[in-house]
């Protein structure tokens, strides 16, 4: 019975594949992003470790000044063993990517910690090499291959100092950075202050009489990353978790248009089997069973192409988690079974909703149902008005929960019932069309009328392909618009807050001594010397800047709202008055803060009451930010960082730029501690596309599963009707005519759902922009609308139209003459 | 000749099995200063690192007893090795490379601590006489602090996880230089080593084992070796005894084991006034009388010699060798057996303490 | 008008090729009309499919207004089919997503003949004047078979095939459709061949011919 109710898939291998196909591109995509979830989620789990150390606490210098390695050796021989040093560099190669160095001592790792990474517990020749001069540099094998780095090669950086060999090799939380020997990197930098030190594993008493041997410009600082990684990175997780669940359900459109065809070719066994006696629970048993082989099929498929998916997509992600929020994530993928359980369980869910369910009512009803096929269209126009109804039913409960988004996950169940709302509208609105240009085209055009007409007997078979391809169409311009709104708004963004030409930050170099220096030559127009304080505002890191409220950049500050008339007089207030502080749109979108509230910040000398009289723009930033006064920071914190020091050159100089490089070289600064405001804006520009490409990436198979959905309809559409088509033939209708049969009603339920993703995108991107963008990351941007990337659509559309059309063209040619020679024989 | 000599070498090696290991220690240290004889020790000055030669060490144990007579046993080696024949002593480039071992037996069991350190950077190493003229040998806080240039009196501290042991040390005869005038050699085909010791050592001091302290005093052995390449191409491994017989007299034998069964046997017997025997092959007769399986790991074990009969044919005397337990193995990144040996005369009266060390079993 | 020579047709069953048409040779004259019988699987509808030109013949000639039907490319056939020949089946095939009116013109829309004089005239007569805007699927099964009729005539071709054209109608009803089938063939001025069972059909014809062991032989 089994075999009868299965050699349906043999006989229609097109519909297996796509069957099969659907379910795959369904489950891999789904998986992919749930194992980079999963990954990253377990890199920030494993935040407490460095390079396979444990480092629990960070001692760090309270004026960003760096460590003395006679105080790291005093340390030592006191007997806190578990200090390790870190050096870290960021550099730019020749070719002006930026890479981030990592440095240590393997030898002075606490603990087993040695181990971490070798597989042998011998020291190697590979270790020796590390720690002794030429070195060797460590990169990742993606970042090796990313910069074309072989073996052996060193890299050459943009001021022609050159990494030690490369080995391709790397330890574990190294992430995309270069590993090096602490010697090699004191070597590189010029420098022998370490970074930072990191500390593992210590108990409570020894931590104690570690902050008592403490000399007074160190702190002692809790790592907190796991915790801070999990929260600051859980908008983007859940952003991923969504896109790959529209996959999911777009994939899941295919199985049910796979299924629907399945059902009417075996109407006739399912009735064949009851009349022979086997009784339904039999069948439905033999259902379930099916169900059963088809999940494991797609689970296991799907989760191994999931895999390579991950392996793909992970580079860059990794690359923008780094340079987002410094979190270092894995460059190995690690392979958890649960979730492969979860794929299996989730691709059986969708299989007994689109597989089982519809098959076990084909089973209830097939004894008298079969018989009314005359009734089909009748039924049709039932499906689609009860589709209908709930589609509007969706959408009022999505205008109503708008109102109320609070969190995320809220935020994308409001999205995901205004997407299913439109696909389920969609077949009303498809006949809806039809019915239109029905009504145009005038009367004495009989053939084309026809063409529109036969669009009714098409349209069940489109159905779910339809909706597929809107719900690919709809996201691709919505998250699309996203992109590019928020690519216009950062850059546009960037262009304001960066309009220093030199951003120099090098603890060495002072202020006063540059301004001494800049005296003597007219390179220098303006700068800015900017401090800060690392704190924590409501548990969240934040940064507290000290600014000079006259410099350039300060004068020009976009604010996204403001106190009082102009954003010109909050500025001025809050340069005036000492009490007046400025927060980042993150301060007031995620922490609620409004436009007139007082905030409290702790300083060393005790904490003090600011009135918020501005919001400004701070893209990209994970962090709370609060701009102070710089003489108030001065003020209320006795230890601050420099933040580095912004210079403007005088534009009327021509050798400025030459002039100012070799005053920073003569105070001591290395090339690399300065960058340029092209190379900062490139490099910006470089982060933000490599953050979007998995979105694009998604996007993109997103509309390739729904292509297939597209072929895999008309296909069954060439199955179902080709004894229809036999009929026309034999009524004379050429080749081309029954071409452009077929090819009209699917142009036109393409065009209308074109048309109809339009504004559907448009207002996907208004929810994303307006709600969760800022529940999300708290900042705003205007919404930008193009029709390019629509137009793009219909012709990417347009082409997936006409390539099906050739297969159908092609099947038609292998199976007419034996549809011809059958007719008019007796069903 | 101690084992420190493999665990470091092993550093030099891109090789994985201990076989290996043992095969670059064969290594001819070309580039290195080279041991030749007729080259006298000179004191303080040879107490301070030789950065010249590849491999270097300054290795204690002591047989020590607590209040209620139990037997105690301390170990503490400091090991420099060279990783380049280019002297490059300071800074983060130095090629000079610090290891530490330590290990204590206990009543309740055996413990041992390692340590690695670059030099170069302070964080370990053995200070030049002409600094502050006080003898100083040290990895993070584990600290040898002589009193005077010379190795003693001295204290030592260090720790081997949260266990913590403080010692004073006197030294209460002299130095004996091994092999002729220190020249020891290691092979027929000419390895060899400067090597000499300090035997009598009286201990004092306590181990912390948490909120339990114990006071322990005895006898102490201290070995100073250094060498540019060590064993021969036939040689597999080695058995090293160091004892503290009751009468007074100390002996330090060993053995390298060759391929072919004849081993090089060498020691030296030292008096109670310090008046030292040179032994050769033919003076010393050792056997071993049991193997044991050790365990050294888990779901791992390896064969051992336990006891040993060791014979001094012109003394006409002859000892029975056996551990105070046979658990003292050092399961460190190369693994060996160290560890408290008791001595029985030919009558099985106890006539002695001292340390065992076994290495290159499979 | 209609040339049959040397027609072999033969098909593959499981594992036999089996011989349904053997070296049969057929003429027709124009406007005439001709009444094929024989037994189930004797080859009727096989035939019927050769001439149209939906089926290849292995071997032989077909020669139809003109056209070596055995030998035209399938564009030509299409052209032929379109213009020149109309086929009524028992099932009539009529298409359900347009109006009675609109299946009644469909073939001679595709042809591009227009005649609203005769168009009405034939509506007129079928008695389908008042069924026009409604679909097929809704007429009863006579009404849908003349609306076939219909639309298979409206061009005027120069032949129509008809495979058992009343098979799914009742006796009395049958009767009455082929009366008027074959008055209106013969006032269109096209031929036809009709496969049939039925003596009483067959009465209607000029002339019967029964198809008997692959060869064609006069029928009384």
């Amino acid at each position: 019975m089994i075999k009868a109710l299965l050699s349906h898939y043999w006989r229609h291998p097109w519909q297996t594949l796509f069957l099969g196909i659907g379910l795959v591109a369904g489950v891999a995509l789904w998986s992919a992003v749930q194992i980079i979830n999963q990954h990253a989620e377990d890199s920030y789990r494993q935040a407490q470790s460095l390079l396979g150390a444990q480092a629990h606490y960070w001692i760090r210098s309270r004026r960003d000044e760096g460590i003395d390695p006679d105080t790291y050796i005093r340390l030592r021989r006191e007997g806190f063993r578990q200090l390790f040093p870190l050096i870290e560099l960021e550099v730019s190669t020749a070719q002006g990517t930026s890479i981030s160095i990592i440095a240590t001592d393997l030898l002075a790792l606490p603990g087993d910690s040695f181990d971490a990474g070798d597989s042998t517990r011998e020291f190697s020749q590979t270790w020796l090499n590390f720690i002794q001069p030429p070195y060797r540099a460590w990169v990742p094998a993606v970042l090796a291959q990313e910069l074309g780095l072989e073996p052996g090669e060193q890299l050459e950086l943009r001021d022609g100092r050159r990494l030690p060999p490369a080995l391709i090799q790397a330890r574990a939380q190294q992430g995309r950075r270069v590993l090096m020997d602490i010697g090699a990197a004191v070597a590189l930098s010029g420098q022998d202050r370490f970074s930072y030190l990191a500390v593992g594993s210590i108990a409570p008493h020894r931590f104690d009489l570690l902050a008592a041997s403490l000399p007074d410009h160190l702190e002692l600082i809790e790592n907190q990353q796991h915790v801070d990684l999990r929260e600051l990175t859980q908008s983007l997780h859940s952003h991923l978790t969504a896109m790959s669940l529209l996959s999911f359900a777009v994939g899941l459109f295919i199985v049910f248009n796979a299924v629907r065809f399945s059902l009417w070719y075996r109407r006739s066994t399912l009735l064949n089997l009851r009349l022979m006696g086997c009784d339904n629970r039999l069948l439905a048993l033999a259902i379930l069973l099916e169900t059963l082989v088809w999940s494991l099929l797609g689970s296991g498929f799907g989760f191994a192409i999931g895999v390579l998916l991950a392996q793909l997509l992970l580079p860059s992600l990794g690359a923008s988690l780094q340079s987002l929020y410094d979190a270092v994530v894995e460059i190995n993928l690690g392979l958890s079974p649960w979730t492969l359980l979860q794929a299996w369980c989730i691709s059986l869910f969708g299989l007994l909703w689109a597989l089982a369910w519809p098959l076990y009512r084909q089973l209830r009803h097939s004894s008298f149902e079969a018989a009314r096929s005359e009734n089909l269209l009748a039924d049709e126009t039932r499906v689609r008005h009860w589709l209908a109804l709930a589609g509007l039913l969706l959408a009022a409960v999505a205008t109503i929960a708008y109102g109320r988004i609070e969190t995320v996950t809220g935020g994308f169940v409001v999205l995901g019932l205004v997407l299913f709302a439109a696909a389920w509208l969609l077949p009303v609105m498809l006949a809806a069309g039809l019915r239109l240009l029905a009504c145009l085209l005038p009367a004495r055009l009989l053939l084309a009328r026809w063409m529109v007409s036969d669009g009714w007997s098409q349209l069940p078979a489109f159905r779910s392909a339809m909706m597929a391809l809107l719900l690919a169409l709809t996201a691709n311009l919505g998250v699309g618009s996203l992109v590019d709104s928020f690519r216009s708004a950062f850059v546009g963004w960037l262009e304001v807050r960066q309009s220093a030409d030199i951003y120099l930050r090098a603890p060495q170099v002072s202020h006063e001594q540059l301004l001494d220096l800049a005296a003597d030559g007219n390179w220098l127009a303006d700068s800015h010397h900017r401090i800060g304080v690392s704190t924590r505002w409501r548990n969240r890191p934040t940064l507290v800047r000290g600014i000079d409220p006259t410099a350039p950049d300060s004068l020009t500050l976009p604010l996204s709202r403001w106190q009082g008339d102009s954003a010109g007089a909050a500025l001025q207030s809050w340069r005036e008055q000492a009490d007046k502080v400025l927060i980042n749109e993150q301060v007031h979108f995620l922490a609620g803060v409004e436009v007139g509230d007082h905030v409290s910040l702790d300083g060393d000398r005790g904490s003090r009451d600011y009135e918020v009289v501005g919001v400004f723009y701070d893209y990209g930033n994970p962090y709370f930010q609060f701009y102070l006064p710089d003489q108030v920071v001065a003020k209320q914190w006795k230890h601050y960082h420099s933040r580095g020091i912004a210079l403007w050159l005088n534009p009327d100089n021509e050798a400025a730029m030459q002039q100012a490089e070799a005053s920073m070289r003569a105070l001591g600064a290395q090339p690399g501690d300065w960058i340029a405001r092209a190379q900062i804006r490139r490099l910006s520009v470089g982060i933000f596309d490599r953050t979007f490409a998995i979105t694009a990436a998604m996007n993109l198979l997103t509309m390739l599963v729904a292509a297939i959905a597209l072929l895999a309809s008309l296909l069954a559409i060439l199955q179902e009707r080709l004894p229809q088509f036999a009929q026309w033939r034999a009524l004379g209708l050429r080749q081309s005519e029954q071409l452009l049969l077929v090819a009209t009603p699917l142009l036109i339920f393409c065009g209308i759902v074109w048309l109809l993703s339009i504004p559907l995108g448009a207002l996907l991107s208004w929810i994303l922009i307006h709600k969760l963008n800022i529940i999300s990351f708290g900042w705003s941007m205007p919404l930008i609308w193009e029709i390019a990337p629509a137009l793009r659509l219909a012709l990417v559309i347009g082409l997936i139209c006409g390539l099906t059309l050739l297969l159908v063209a092609f099947q038609w040619r292998r199976q007419m003459p034996l549809a011809l020679a059958q007719l008019g024989e007796t069903v | 000749m101690r084992l420190l000599i493999a665990t470091l070498l092993a550093l030099v090696g891109s090789s994985i099995s201990a076989q290996d290991l043992l095969g670059d220690l064969r290594d001819q240290g070309l580039g290195f200063a080279q041991v030749t004889p007729g080259q006298s020790l000179q004191f303080p000055r040879d107490h301070a690192a030789h950065p010249e030669y590849r491999i270097e060490w300054w290795y204690l144990t002591a047989n020590l007893s607590d209040q209620e007579g139990r037997q105690w046993g301390l170990q503490w080696t400091l090991f420099r090795q060279a990783l380049s024949p280019q002297q490059v002593e300071a800074g983060w480039q130095s090629n000079q490379m610090w290891m530490a071992h330590a290990a204590i037996t206990t009543p309740g069991g055996h413990y041992h601590e390692q340590r690695f350190a670059r030099g170069g950077i302070g964080q370990a190493g053995v200070n030049r006489i002409s600094e502050d003229g006080h003898f100083n040998a040290w990895m993070d806080d584990w600290e040898w602090k002589s009193t005077s240039a010379g190795l003693f009196p001295a204290s030592l501290r260090f720790s081997i996880g949260e266990r913590e042991v403080v010692l004073l040390l006197e030294s209460t005869g002299e130095l004996v230089a091994n092999g002729i005038d220190g020249y020891s050699q290691k092979s027929a085909q000419g390895q060899a080593s400067y090597y000499y010791s300090q035997p009598h050592i009286r201990v004092r001091g306590f181990v912390n084992q948490g909120l339990e302290k114990t006071d322990l005093t005895g006898k102490g052995w201290l070995d100073r070796e250094w060498s540019s390449q060590a064993l021969a191409d036939n040689q597999q491994g080695w058995d090293w005894f160091s004892l503290h017989l009751d009468d007074g007299y100390k002996l330090m034998v060993y053995q390298l084991r060759h391929d072919d069964g004849e081993h090089w046997l060498s020691g030296n017997w030292i008096s109670p006034q310090g008046e030292t025997r040179l032994l050769g092959s033919d003076a010393i007769n050792l056997t071993s009388t049991r193997s044991v399986e050790i365990s050294t790991g888990a779901n791992q074990s390896r064969e051992l010699p336990m006891e040993w009969k060791l014979t001094l044919v012109q003394q006409k005397r002859s000892w029975r060798i056996r551990p105070l337990y046979e658990q003292q193995w050092m399961d460190t990144r190369f693994p060996y057996w160290e560890g408290v040996v008791l001595v029985e005369d030919e009558n099985g009266a106890p006539s002695g303490v001292g340390y065992m060390e076994l290495t290159g079993y499979q | 008008m209609l040339t049959i020579k040397n027609l072999c047709k033969s098909y593959a069953f499981a594992d036999a090729r089996q011989s349904v048409l053997q070296q049969l040779d057929f003429d027709m004259e124009a406007s005439s009309s001709v009444a094929l019988r024989g037994e189930s699987g004797s080859g009727k509808s096989t035939l019927l499919h050769l001439i149209a030109g939906l089926d290849r013949p292995d071997s032989g000639e077909i020669h139809f207004a003109g056209h070596a039907i055995h030998a035209a490319p399938e564009s030509q056939l299409a052209e032929l089919r379109r213009s020149q020949l109309s086929l009524v089946f028992q099932q009539f095939h009529l298409i359900s997503t347009l109006t009675v009116h609109d299946n009644i013109r469909f073939q001679a829309a595709l042809c591009g003949r227009q005649d609203p004089a005769y168009e009405s005239e034939l509506i007129e007569r079928l008695g389908l004047a008042d069924q026009l805007v409604k679909y097929p699927q809704q007429l009863s099964r006579g009404q849908q078979q003349r609306v076939a009729i219909a639309r298979a005539l409206l061009h005027k071709p120069m032949l129509v095939l008809a495979d058992e054209p009343t098979g799914n109608l009742d006796e009395a009803s049958s009767l009455e459709v082929m009366a008027l089938f074959s008055d209106l063939v013969r006032q269109a001025g096209s031929s036809l061949l009709m496969v049939t069972h039925s003596r009483a059909m067959a009465g209607f014809m000029d002339r019967r011919v029964r198809l008997h062991n692959g060869i064609l032989a006069e029928d009384e």
